[in-house]
């Protein structure tokens, strides 16, 4: 950034003025501390909200998502025992079963929602962070960045937690429910993944690769 | 909270003299929110394609918005689910699904999968419908309340997906010798439903919505001499301030 400011002379604006993204409307650029949150004049939207994003926390976070990937998807989330048979549940087993009985397009829904956005989230985080650390190559970090940002909304994941809830209360009646090792991962997952798109949203993400 | 100064202070006439990075010969990147001159095709410090509005914004949202609101009827008709007791196939649509967990006495529940799967789906339909068309009928309505509007849509979108994950979770879990659980014919037009309206808040720009006040008093610049303008624009501005 502090290259390019030096080869045009004429980019003072860059510095001083932002716009909307929702209406568009020019306004100065403040300099925010840590909890403080932009909202445009005119129509009163969120324009960016300064937190505390540093690069180490970035890392935990990153490796606990790493860490809680495999059991959380793979592992069995619960276990209920109806009529004498014990059944098991996990994420990759219900996209399977749905194939199975001829929903295809269900399956890539829930799939694409519950599967592979979190991977490609978790996956784009970590090349993120190792590029940042050793290679610098800030063409990598550019797409990494726009890619999360795109990501953002497809990742559903606290969802797929709360409907799992829901599901364990309708099963709570006909059979006995168990806690099995894989909702602890996911919860873990869950909750990781929600902590690096609220605390490294698109303004954090800049403000990481630029200095 | 520090709220950003509106360039102007004096309220009355602020949505006049308020000028849009477009009025002024700038375009805000789309993935990095930066500003950026308006003669670049590129982003100085990303390197996206800039465009000072999303291309065919309206076209593209209504095709997906038309989509969902004709998908939104064999996703209520066609039943979403299939139970399987001893033989005997019970199909349930969302709304006999709603009314099975009521008569359970599973009403809480009954609520959440209610407003999950109802009310949120028509709701972002009918909102979307409603922003569009005051986008093409240059409504007299509060362009501020709208955007608003057009944010909680934006983000209440993901929740009609919990549904489909129940469905899903539950065909596992129920899959014993005499009972067991099928997912409907309703599941695919339901899931596109909630795809279709994400794409078509996705592909909207709010800021046609003001584009239509902005242009009341203010002519747009000419193209070609801004960019020479754009940084004694800036200091003006900021004088001002």
């Amino acid at each position: 950034m502090s290259q390019i400011s030096e080869d045009q002379p004429n980019n003072l604006y860059r510095q001083t003025l932002s716009a909307c993204p929702s209406c568009d409307v020019v306004m100065k650029r403040h300099n925010m501390t840590v909890n403080q949150c932009s909202i445009c004049p005119r129509c009163g939207s969120k324009v960016e909200y300064m937190q505390d994003s540093c690069p180490q926390a970035l890392k935990w976070t990153v490796i606990a998502a790493l860490l809680f990937y495999i059991p959380a998807n793979f592992y069995p989330l619960v276990s209920v025992e109806i009529a004498g048979t014990i059944q098991s549940t996990s994420v990759f087993n219900g996209v399977i079963l749905l194939i199975e009985q001829q929903k295809a397009i269900t399956a890539a829904i829930v799939l694409f929602c519950s599967l592979i956005v979190p991977t490609f989230v978790i996956a784009t985080f970590t090349i993120f962070l190792v590029v940042r650390n050793y290679h610098r190559a800030l063409g990598v970090q550019y797409y990494c960045v726009r890619l999360l940002v795109q990501l953002r909304h497809w990742s559903m994941l606290d969802i797929y937690l709360i409907s799992f809830l829901i599901t364990m209360f309708k099963v709570m009646d006909v059979g006995v429910v168990q806690m099995e090792i894989g909702i602890y991962a996911f919860v873990g997952l869950t909750l990781s993944v929600n902590k690096l798109f609220v605390t490294y949203d698109r303004s954090a993400l800049w403000r990481l690769i630029s200095h | 909270m520090a709220v950003d100064k509106p360039l102007s202070v004096n309220h009355d006439s602020a949505n006049k003299s308020m000028k849009t990075a477009a009025q002024l010969g700038f375009v805000l990147c789309h993935d990095c929110h930066s500003l950026n001159d308006g003669g670049d095709a590129h982003c100085y410090r990303c390197k996206a394609k800039l465009n000072s509005r999303q291309p065919n914004s309206m076209t593209i949202a209504w095709a997906w918005l038309v989509t969902s609101a004709v998908m939104i009827i064999p996703a209520n008709i066609f039943p979403i689910t299939m139970i399987n007791r001893y033989g005997v196939l019970q199909p349930d649509t969302i709304i006999t699904g709603i009314l099975y967990l009521v008569e359970r006495g599973m009403l809480p529940i009954a609520v959440i999968v209610f407003i999950a799967s109802i009310i949120v789906p028509i709701v972002k339909i009918i909102g979307l419908f409603y922003i569009f068309l005051s986008v093409h009928l240059k409504a007299p309505v509060s362009h501020r309340n709208i955007t608003h509007m057009f944010h909680f849509i934006e983000w209440i979108g993901r929740w009609s997906m919990l549904d489909l994950f129940v469905i899903s979770i539950m065909i596992v879990l129920m899959d014993v010798r005499q009972v067991s659980f099928e997912a409907g014919p309703a599941t695919v037009a339901f899931g596109l439903v909630v795809i279709c309206t994400m794409l078509s808040a996705k592909v909207f720009d709010p800021r046609l919505l003001w584009d239509r006040e902005g242009v009341k008093g203010e002519r747009l610049k000419d193209l070609g001499s801004r960019a020479s303008h754009t940084d004694a624009e800036a200091q003006r501005f900021t004088e001002e301030d």
